[in-house]
């Protein structure tokens, strides 16, 4: 069984307020909430991202410390969460990431509850250190200025 | 996660492989949007929704590149202070002097910076000139068909 580490999850309850739900995704520093009921064995009923604050932004939604504190993460959040199990392959939950072009995956047990979440940030981690000599000592030619017109 | 232990070969990636070695031109770059550092953030996330991409390029007319912002910018830098997305100008929210790599650099080390920085997306230059960006997605994708 491979171990990817801890992939900890950040989580609230579905009344939870959106305000609430961004203090989480920018202090939980995971890119995603995951929206879970049932206290001591949660279960995810859905997950709020970055993306959807990307996509929901525009209607002022966020602005508006009134809406901020009155709506509920269940009205924001996508549902039903895409849902990974441990057991599976890796490469398996890549493909999903890639072809749905999903950041983050929920991992649950046979049960259904909560074990974790995997973000793309998670493989890259686990990725370099699986090679240590190809990806770590390589200094890199940092370059600080550059343009995106021709001749410059 | 199982992966059949710790056999990295058995989904084809070679801790030898020359997939590693590959040139980042050799991937699918995308193209990047590009803004000036007076444009808004909302003009930013306008552009973000619409081409399906996670991040804007901010470029100054006699600077080059200056920055960049990013979709987690958005939650962040804006959404989270309840700022005003129209209202706010991106060289106030952007990160400033965004790491580039060069087009015949190795994909190990776009793994690399993505790892160490924990960005999602790397301005790929030619020389001086930006000619695209990789995204985390790109990554995934070219090593899982090697």
């Amino acid at each position: 069984m491979l171990d990817l580490g801890p992939l900890p999850a950040p989580r609230l309850a579905p009344n939870a307020t959106v305000q609430q739900a961004l203090q989480f995704l920018v202090r939980g520093r995971r890119g995603a909430i995951v929206v879970v009921e049932g206290g001591d064995s949660p279960r995810p009923v859905g997950i709020f991202t970055e993306r959807d604050v990307l996509y929901r932004i525009s209607g002022g939604l966020f602005t508006s410390r009134e809406h901020r504190h009155r709506i509920p993460l269940s009205e924001v959040m996508s549902q039903p969460p895409v849902t990974v199990r441990r057991s599976d392959p890796l490469v398996d939950a890549i493909g999903v990431m890639v072809r749905e072009q999903y950041r983050h995956l929920v991992v649950v047990d046979r049960n259904r509850v909560l074990r974790g979440l995997l973000t793309t940030s998670d493989i890259v981690q686990f990725l370099t250190d699986q090679f240590p000599e190809e990806t770590v000592n390589l200094p890199p030619r940092l370059r600080q200025r550059y343009t995106s017109r021709e001749g410059a | 996660m199982d992966l059949a232990g710790l056999d990295v070969t058995a989904w084809g990636v070679d801790p030898d492989d020359p997939q590693l070695s590959r040139p980042l031109a050799d991937l699918p770059l995308k193209q990047p949007i590009v803004l000036s550092p007076q444009a808004s953030a909302g003009e930013a996330i306008e552009r973000m929704r619409d081409g399906h991409e996670g991040c804007v390029f901010v470029e100054d007319d006699s600077e080059g590149i200056v920055g960049v912002f990013t979709e987690r910018d958005v939650t962040v830098r804006i959404a989270a202070r309840g700022r005003d997305p129209k209202r706010t100008l991106l060289e106030d929210v952007m990160t400033r002097q965004p790491t580039a790599l060069q087009k015949d650099d190795p994909l190990s080390w776009a793994l690399h910076r993505m790892g160490v920085d924990g960005h999602r997306h790397i301005p790929i230059l030619d020389d001086r000139r930006l000619i695209g960006f990789l995204s985390i997605r790109t990554v995934l994708r070219a090593l899982l068909e090697a």
